[in-house]
């Protein structure tokens, strides 16, 4: 329902605002201050005048209608995007753990599995996408990649 | 005079072959990336980031320039042959492209809409290197303080004009200058926001920010979506047709003079974006059309009046960001942040210590231009089945490019650690109606506003303001901020004045 959630962007832009205002009262020089104060009381300003749009939005007949519309046609699927960004973590996680070059292959690999295509396929695909990147970084723009925690490397 | 002589040196950097390398290059990611469905230009540009770092400005800026140039003119392939726009810009399109490909005349359309592209295109950028000359004294005669109301002024812009919901607008654009406050203060030395972390004393690294709230949210829908689309069959073009098509866009010169009018100012109106314009041409050639009824059914004015206006949009756009540091849209967010990457502050600055640079950029837009539709007529049916590649192949080897390319900026782990929080935050802002350009801007353009603004306070004291560039700036921000009201003031009247 969109006037809930404006309801909780708003809330949430709100306790931000009013934590980065409480943040730059701690600094020391007032030049440092001045504008992430200002900065912060805009948007308490910007983000209470949302609320209380999303608040007479969500009292007003239209919201009967926005949840008979719910009803309907269902939210925005959120589950698959929480699903497929797991592989993205886990990319990340591989890169900490063993580094670039192995969490490469092994990741790509899994992604093309997952889609159903063929362990032919997937292998050559993760083997050139590994070379490709490592030719192109490693060899020509001469940048030493991270070689992951468990092989010695520090952050 | 200073202008024509630098026009002039502009050409000298073509002499280097590695610029024409770069100009190749980002001729080929922009053509592809514009065909693909599901990425565009933004993505390549994405990609490119962090390269930025080991290039000269020369190069980067002919591969980013080229880009901008290039990436809607494969999404009108597709849009015609496939009836699939690879760039929402190129929607417009397929009210008259696809009907004329079903009706045999896909050649003509193709014809017309890459011969639009280059025509409205040149003669666009041409109209902005003429301008230049005429708005050099007045960057000339700008001080500090007026350069914190440009930048005011692109905040406003872009929080009230770009967002569906302005209120959103301006929150995403505060929060955006408040991200650029982290890290160490330049006039004093103190360290804000940075947690104690020694990594965040340097700030948030651009690179893996924009990649972060761009690439891999666009890459995260491509894995969930997918996006491929079926395989096509075999499609004819006979080069005659293409030809004929050509020829047509010269014979509607009419189309050609308001297409590329309507493209060139919205271009320069920053925060309007290019996918608008189109559909304003085309409902503007049609109204104004002895014959209406043909459009929509396969008419090749459809089709010439949009991808015009297309052609047309880029250059006033990137005649905005560069001159005045206001990027009117989310790829120029990508041109300008390219910029601050390789050290060059976008705006009055630029004009007057690399205006060559700045004009070599629009020379390389129009060449890159040319070379990039002359491709396209050649192979355009090939660079249709661009199109059928699966987004499954897509995905992981983009993604990690783009993780190779955040880490590889500057060596550090926690750019990683940046660019996935990046993600996160460019998903939930999706999910809960914020605009992200407003964000990114803020956060590039943050640091110079505070600046600008410490440094015309000390210079001439708080009522710097008051100088008639910056009162006109002023009046021209409050014009801005209050627009949804004054024009349904002005809709009210009118409907008053046509009821009585």
């Amino acid at each position: 329902m969109k006037s809930k959630r404006d309801f909780y962007a708003y809330g949430f832009t709100l306790v931000m605002a009013l934590f980065m205002y409480q943040s730059a009262a701690n600094f020391v020089y007032s030049s440092s201050r001045l504008m992430p104060e200002l900065l912060a009381i805009g948007i308490v300003i910007l983000s209470l005048a949302g609320l209380i749009k999303a608040t007479i939005k969500y009292r007003s007949k239209a919201v009967v209608e926005e949840k008979k519309e719910k009803k309907r046609h269902g939210d925005r699927q959120v589950k698959p995007y929480l699903l497929h960004s797991l592989w993205f973590f886990g990319l990340f996680v591989g890169i900490w753990l063993i580094g670039f070059l192995p969490s490469s292959v092994i990741f790509i690999l899994a992604y093309l599995r997952v889609n159903k295509v063929s362990w032919l396929k997937s292998a050559v695909t993760a083997g050139a996408t590994a070379v490709v990147v490592y030719g192109l970084f490693v060899f020509l723009l001469e940048v030493e990649l991270f070689s992951g925690i468990l092989f010695g490397a520090r952050i | 005079m200073e202008a024509i002589s630098a026009f002039i040196q502009g050409f000298a950097y073509f002499g280097d072959p590695m610029v024409w390398v770069f100009v190749l290059l980002g001729m080929v990611l922009g053509i592809v990336f514009g065909i693909l469905p599901g990425v565009s230009g933004l993505t390549a540009m994405a990609l490119l980031l962090p390269f930025v770092f080991h290039m000269k400005a020369e190069y980067a800026l002919a591969a980013f320039a080229v880009i901008t140039a290039t990436s809607a003119t494969g999404g009108s392939i597709t849009a015609i042959l496939l009836n699939v726009p690879g760039d929402t810009a190129n929607a417009a399109t397929l009210l008259d492209g696809y009907p004329m490909t079903k009706k045999g005349e896909g050649g003509r359309a193709l014809g017309a809409a890459l011969m639009s592209h280059a025509v409205g295109g040149f003669s666009s950028m041409l109209i902005c290197i003429l301008l230049i000359p005429l708005v050099l004294p007045l960057m000339y005669a700008m001080k500090t303080g007026d350069l914190v109301f440009i930048i005011l002024f692109a905040f406003s812009c872009v929080g009230v004009l770009s967002s569906e919901a302005p209120l959103k607008g301006m929150i995403a654009c505060l929060v955006g200058v408040m991200l650029a406050f982290v890290g160490t203060q330049v006039q004093t030395g103190e360290p804000r926001y940075t947690f104690d972390s020694i990594y965040l004393l340097s700030g948030i690294p651009v690179a893996s920010f924009a990649m972060g709230l761009f690439a891999l949210t666009e890459m995260l829908d491509l894995s969930v979506e997918g996006g491929s689309i079926a395989p096509i069959g075999k499609i004819k073009i006979p080069m005659r047709m293409v030809v004929q098509g050509c020829v047509d866009v010269f014979k509607h010169w009419s189309l050609w003079i308001r297409g590329t009018i309507i493209g060139l100012v919205i271009g320069i109106m920053p925060g309007v974006g290019t996918s608008a314009s189109p559909w304003m041409a085309y409902g503007q050639a049609k109204a104004t059309s002895k014959h209406p009824e043909l459009y929509g059914t396969g008419y090749v004015g459809g089709v010439i009046a949009p991808e015009l206006c297309v052609g047309a949009v880029v250059p006033g756009d990137l005649l905005t960001t560069l001159a005045l540091g206001i990027p009117g849209s989310v790829q120029m967010v990508m041109v300008l942040s390219a910029l601050i990457t390789l050290g060059i502050t976008p705006g009055p600055s630029m004009l007057q210590s690399q205006l060559p640079l700045t004009f070599s950029v629009m020379q390389v837009f129009i060449i890159g231009k040319l070379i990039a539709v002359f491709f396209c007529l050649l192979l355009a049916v090939q660079l249709a089945k661009v199109a059928t590649i699966p987004g499954h192949y897509l995905v992981p080897l983009a993604t990690l490019i783009i993780f190779v390319g955040s880490y590889a900026t500057e060596g550090r782990f926690y750019d990683l650690i940046i660019l996935l929080l990046f993600m996160v935050v460019g998903m939930f802002m999706r999910e809960f109606g914020f605009a992200i350009p407003p964000l990114v801007i803020g956060f590039v353009l943050g640091d110079l506003f505070e600046k600008y603004l410490s440094i015309a306070i000390n210079n001439a004291g708080p009522f710097f303001w008051v100088r008639p560039i910056s009162l006109t700036l002023i009046c021209l921000n409050l014009l801005i901020i209050f627009w949804p009201q004054i024009s349904s003031l002005w809709s009210k009247d009118k409907k008053g004045a046509s009821a009585a």
